[in-house]
Formats: C-alpha cells, structure tokens, sequence
C-alpha cells in the first residue's frame, strides 16, 4: 500500500486515525504497531514471508539489544550475529536475482530468478543496524519494551520509503507525545503537499522519461535525450521528496518529529553539498555507521580515498542490483574525491561555473542511475553527446517539439519546486483560508488523478 | 521480563505461526490448482485456431478477399520495392501514431489519436498534417484516397468481442460508401509482448487473437484486405518479440520503419496481384 493511493487515503488513514485518536494516550503505542504491522501485511499480502521477516527481525533487533546490555563481554558477538543476519537478508533478496541471472548469462547454469524484495527492507534493515550499534556503542539504552521498539521499527509513516530514523530521535515520543488539534492539521497539510508533488508533478514527469524507452533511445533526438535525462531528475526528486513530506506529515500527525530526508539539493554548487542535501538521513547513515568507523578523512590521504570509495559503491549498491549503480556509485565517489582534494576550493569561488558544473552533473548522474541496460546506457550517452560518434539522423526529427509541448507545464513547475521560490512564498501567505484553499485544490487535483490511474505510471498509457 | 513484553512476543510467535501454516496450506493448495490448470491450458491452447491459421485457409477460398501472405517476408521483400504511398490514408490508435512518427511511409497522411477506437472514432477529432483537427466524417467528405489502412482493437479489450466488432464493420461500412474507390486494408492488432499479456491485466493475446480472428471474417465479408503483420515481429510463443518493445505494447521505433516498409511491401503485391 503507497501513501498515494486511495485506498490508502480514503480507507485506511480514516480508520487507523480515527481509531488512534480516540483511545487513550497508555494505549497508543499499541494501536500505533497493530495499525502498521496491518499497513505492511496489506502491502505484503501476496508475499507474507516477508511480514514473517519484519517481524523476527524486530524480534532478533530487540533481542540482541538486550543481551548486548546484559552480557557486556559478548557484545561484539552478539553486535556481529545482529549486522550479519540484516546483511545476509538485504542481500539475498536484493542482489540474488542479479548475481543469478548474470550466472546464468555466463555460465549453462539455469537458476530461477523470482526474489520479490520484500517492501521497505532496505529501509528497516538500516534502521536495526542503527539502533544495535548504537546499544553497542552505549550511546542508547537497550528498549526494554518489546511495544515501543516494534513500534520504532514498523511505524508506518517511514517503514517502507524512509526516511531512516535512528531510535535516539524518536525515543522521547515513543515514551511520551503530546498532539494537538495543531499538530494534526499542520501534518494533514504537509501530506497533502507531498501528495500534489508527487503525484501531480512527479508522475506526469516520469511520463516522459518512460516515453523515451518506449521510442529506443537509439531513435530519439538529442534534444529529447536532455529532456528525458531532466524529466527523469525532477521526477526522482519530486517523487522521493513528495513522499518524504508525506511521511513527515503523518509522523506530525502521529506525534512524532521525524527528520527533514531533503533541504534542496538541486541548489547546490558541487556534487558534495548535493549530497549533504539529498536523502539527508541515508548520507548521515553511511556518515555515522561506515565512514566514521572505518577512520573517516581523520587517518591521511590515501585512507580518506579508500574510505569515500567504500561508501560510494555501497551506496551505489544499497539503492539496486546492477552494474549501472555501481557505475553510478563510483562516479559520484570520483566526483566528490575530486572536490575534496582537487576542485572543491574553485568550485566554491567560482559561482557560475559550479552551478553549471551541477546542472550538467546532476541530470548526468541520474541517467546512469536510471537506466539499467548498460548497452542502452551508452546508446543513451551518445545520443546526449552526438559528437562522440558519426552523425545520426533521428527517425522523427522532431521528436522534442512534440514532447516540449506537452509537457512544458510541468517542466516550468518541476523546476521551480526544485528551488526555495514557491516555499518562500508559500510561508508568506498569512490567510489561513487561501492555504486551505491551496491544499483542497491540490487533494482534489490529486485524488482526481489517482481516481483516473495517473498515479501510476504504468496505467497511463491508452493505447 | 515484563508481563506486556510477553504477551506481544506470544502475540508476534503466534502471528508468525498463522502465516507459516497459511502459506504452507496455500502451497499445498496452489501445487494442486497448477495441476489441474496445466490439463486446461491445454486444452485451451488446442482449441484455439491461430490467425494466421485461418487466414490461410480464407485464402485459398477466396483471393479477392483477406489477403495472406503466400511466401515468407524475406523472399518477397527482393522482389517488391516500392510504390506511391502519397494517397493513402491510415486510421488508428497510438500504434498508427507510431507508425506515422517513425515508419517513414513518405506522403501517407494519418487520422489517428492515443486512445482512438471503434467506440470513439465517429466523434473524437485527430491532428491530421497539413490539414488540421479534423472528425473522419469531414477528413473523409474532403479528400479521396486511394488506399485506406486500418488498425484498431487494443482499446476496444475489455469490451464484448461481439460488440466491438459490430462498431469494427460499421466502421468499414462508413469508409466504403465515404471512400468508394479507395482500397480498404484491414489490420490485424499486433501482439503484446508475452509479459505483457500474462500481467493480469484485459489486454492478453488470446483476447487480441479472438479479435483479429473476427476483424478477419469481417474482411471477408465486406471484400476488403486484410493484413496481419504479427508475423514480422513475433517470437516463438506467437507474443511481441520483447527485444522490439519497451512497453510489451508498442514497437521501438526503428521497429515501426521495418513495419512501414512491410505495409508498402505488401501493398505493392496485392496491387501486382489484382491488377490495380
């Protein structure tokens, strides 16, 4: 189950909400885990080995936090049984189907490849790492009760897109939260914004970049290339950061603070800020449980080099199977070494040229992230850069004036929600009425759309 | 331990126990229902007459009517070029649409829309070149054509076959007696991929077969042509190659050049053959 679906929105918010409302304060908590192992059952309903999965890893998670405290002389042990069994399990699922299909290309060998990924488990697993290591490090306190940990672990709002809480941010809430009538409707306003980006800029967007497959890159124009490769980041970002606010906004509604996943990264002037902006709590992840521990920038030159190496191509391969996110990984490890040692300091003094440096960059680095063929990779990449081989006539040469005036709109709007324009002035609206009235247009807009199947992008097609 | 911890570690073990016994029980189940399914699919797969089966046999009953190809592609591609394709006219969904953005049919003009079907193809208005947003009636009332090429059917899926092909030959009827000298080319619907036509969804190929098998009595019946391209891009399971699709529906687009190119080829040997 999305958070942008009606279901979601028409049954299950009005039911968890009304009923969480109206029990008593001791009783939350419960009703809180009850309503979100419900929400991934539902989403997990063709698949419920994989709700068997959350729950023994909340239970193994809350186990080895225990007996980490209690027998101080196994801690390591018990800390290395708790990363080895999150890491054997995001791996199989995630890297079996890869690693199988790629055996069966090289060798004769014909393994079955039908792993479904189980909903959220990159997500959740990082949050249990987090929260034993930090047990292991003293920096929290084991939770003795198995109600509030299930509940840090499952709660709905971040189980399956994030963002990754660690347990010393929402400990205070889980334990005791307040929520007032202001709480509430600032929440519901803040998901309803999500929703719009999402599902009114975001999804029309990828509309575009899923056009373009369809056609084969090899036909299309290059104008369309740089089209599609900017559709493609604005989608991503709207997407993941409409559904971050989503996120944020039923936490608020829960009670809950959970942590800004985003702060404009598309303005940023080199590949590192822009990292330091975008999926703000997997960088801090990565930051806090691997650079750090491994000797971050602090032990020489050479050791900073293999440490930003190790973090690129992990995160290269935490966000999917496949050589491109590899690939990915280790151009942004290139890009951000770079900076480090080489450009970073001119990039800082000279404005105009790092803003282009990202703008190139940016939908650049999307595009090997996006496409997951590494032969229709490079068809792609000459198409962006038609220099680098013979001149090719497009079969419709123009291609991009029909797609520019079709999606021109959200073009112009996905470009400037990428800024802090629309925020600002949002913030300086006063009447409480007009922003109602924002927000009812956009719920509606939205509802519309996903009531006509716009939400998805594999039902927009009429034939 | 505390009391309420217990009770929630009873209550997940218990949880986890049901869906355990659940899924084994449905497995138990589903290796059953798959059993019995294998003898029905085949079954199925028995009684049902390809197209390109039936094509054949109409004819050899009756050449003036459904034409099928004789001699594989390959072969009759050396021995046909061309021919002028400036007074022809193609009718049909977003795969026309295709055909018209990348299958390089010089002069040809198109009256076809994303999401155009039998059902909305009277009322809806097209972007037609160098003419404007026109309704077929009026396209029809102003130009003549010497060719008139068809091909609609996937969005009509889901509704009755009956049906649809009732509005299909309607359709024809309303294109002869526009157009009467113009020859009429019925296209059979092309295949989605095999992906595709197991996703759950209405569109399957099964479906698409059941229609084009219709739309190709119905080209018997009115006397017009009937062209089945399926066999260009089709794999060994009779579905849309999935290395010439990126959405198991529509063709990449150097794809729709090879199609442009069969359509001239093909009307090019009927012309020959019939003495046009």
């Amino acid at each position: 189950m999305v958070f942008s679906s009606l279901y979601f929105i028409f049954i299950f918010m009005p039911v968890f909400f009304g009923i969480y409302y109206i029990v008593p304060k001791k009783a939350k908590n419960l009703i809180l885990l009850i309503g979100s192992l419900a929400f991934y059952f539902i989403g997990a309903i063709h698949s419920p080995e994989h709700f068997v999965l959350l729950l023994l890893s909340i239970l193994l998670d809350y186990a080895i936090g225990l007996l980490i405290e209690k027998f101080e002389r196994r801690k390591k042990l018990l800390l290395t049984l708790g990363i080895v069994f999150h890491l054997l399990s995001l791996c199989f699922f995630k890297y079996f189907n890869f690693a199988a299909g790629e055996l069966n290309r090289l060798t004769a060998a014909s393994i079955s490849v039908n792993i479904v990924l189980p909903l959220g488990i990159s997500f959740y697993t990082f949050q249990g790492i987090s929260y034993i290591i930090d047990v292991y490090r003293g920096k929290i306190q084991a939770e003795e009760s198995l109600l509030k940990f299930g509940v840090y672990i499952s709660m709905f709002e971040q189980l399956i897109a994030g963002p990754i809480v660690t347990y010393d941010v929402i400990k205070t809430e889980l334990d005791d939260r307040d929520i007032s009538k202001q709480d509430f409707k600032d929440g519901l306003g803040v998901f309803i914004f999500g929703l719009g980006l999402k599902v009114l800029l975001a999804n029309p967007l990828g509309k575009l970049f899923t056009q373009t497959q369809n056609i084969g890159f090899e036909s299309i124009s290059t104008p369309l290339a740089w089209m599609a490769a900017i559709a493609f980041s604005l989608q991503l970002y709207l997407d993941f950061f409409g559904y971050s606010l989503m996120a944020q906004g039923l936490g608020k509604m829960l009670g809950f603070n959970i942590p800004q996943n985003f702060n404009f990264p598309y303005i940023s002037r080199s590949m590192t800020e822009f990292w330091r902006r975008w999926h703000i709590t997997l960088g801090s992840w990565f930051r806090e449980y691997l650079y750090i521990p491994l000797g971050g920038n602090r032990r020489g030159t050479a050791i900073t080099i293999r440490n930003l190496l190790i973090v690129w191509v992990l995160t290269g391969a935490w966000h999917g199977a496949g050589y491109n996110f590899l690939l990915w990984g280790l151009i942004l490890f290139a890009l951000i070494a770079s900076e480090k040692f080489l450009t970073g300091r001119f990039l800082e003094k000279h404005h105009a040229v790092s803003r282009i440096y990202m703008l190139l960059l940016i939908p650049l680095t999307w595009s090997v992230f996006a496409i997951t063929d590494i032969s229709k990779l490079g068809v792609f990449f000459l198409r962006l850069f038609p220099f680098l081989t013979q001149p090719v006539e497009p079969l419709f040469p123009g291609d991009y004036i029909k797609y520019l005036g079709q999606y021109y709109p959200f073009f112009i709007i996905g470009i400037l929600f990428s800024t802090k324009l629309p925020f600002d002035l949002l913030k300086k609206i006063k009447n409480k009425h007009l922003i109602r009235l924002i927000l009812l247009a956009i719920l509606l807009g939205s509802v519309y759309c996903m009531y006509r199947g716009f939400d998805d992008p594999f039902l927009y097609f009429r034939f | 331990m505390k009391k309420s911890n217990l009770v929630i570690i009873l209550c997940f073990v218990l949880i986890i126990a049901a869906v355990v016994s659940v899924m084994v029980f449905k497995k138990g189940d589903k290796a059953e229902t798959e059993e019995s399914l294998g003898t029905v699919a085949y079954a199925e797969e028995e009684n049902i007459p390809t197209v390109g089966y039936d094509a054949q046999a109409s004819e050899s009953s009756d050449n003036k009517t459904a034409f099928v190809e004789a001699a594989p592609y390959e072969e009759k591609k050396k021995v046909y070029k061309t021919m002028p394709m400036d007074d022809a006219l193609f009718i049909g969904d977003s795969r026309t649409v295709g055909l018209e953005e990348y299958g390089k049919i010089e002069g040809a003009q198109f009256f076809c829309d994303v999401g155009m079907s039998v059902y909305n193809i009277f009322d809806n208005a097209a972007k037609v070149p160098s003419v404007g947003k026109v309704k077929l009636d009026n396209l029809l009332n102003d130009h003549q054509y010497s060719k008139i090429y068809i091909m609609l059917g996937i969005n009509e899926a889901g509704y009755k076959v009956s049906q649809t092909l009732e509005r299909y030959a309607e359709l024809i009827d309303f294109v002869k007696e526009k157009e009467p000298d113009a020859k009429i080319f019925i296209m059979a619907n092309l295949h989605v991929s095999n992906a595709k036509s197991n996703d759950g969804g209405y569109i399957t190929n099964t479906a698409l077969n059941k229609l084009n098998e219709g739309i190709c009595e119905i080209a018997q019946e009115k006397e017009v042509f009937y062209l089945d391209v399926n066999e260009l891009f089709d794999d060994n399971k009779d579905s849309l190659d999935s290395s010439k699709t990126g959405d198991g529906v529509h063709l990449y687009a150097k794809n729709y050049v090879e199609w442009g190119q069969w359509i001239v080829d093909q009307s090019a040997q009927i012309w020959e053959e019939n003495g046009f």
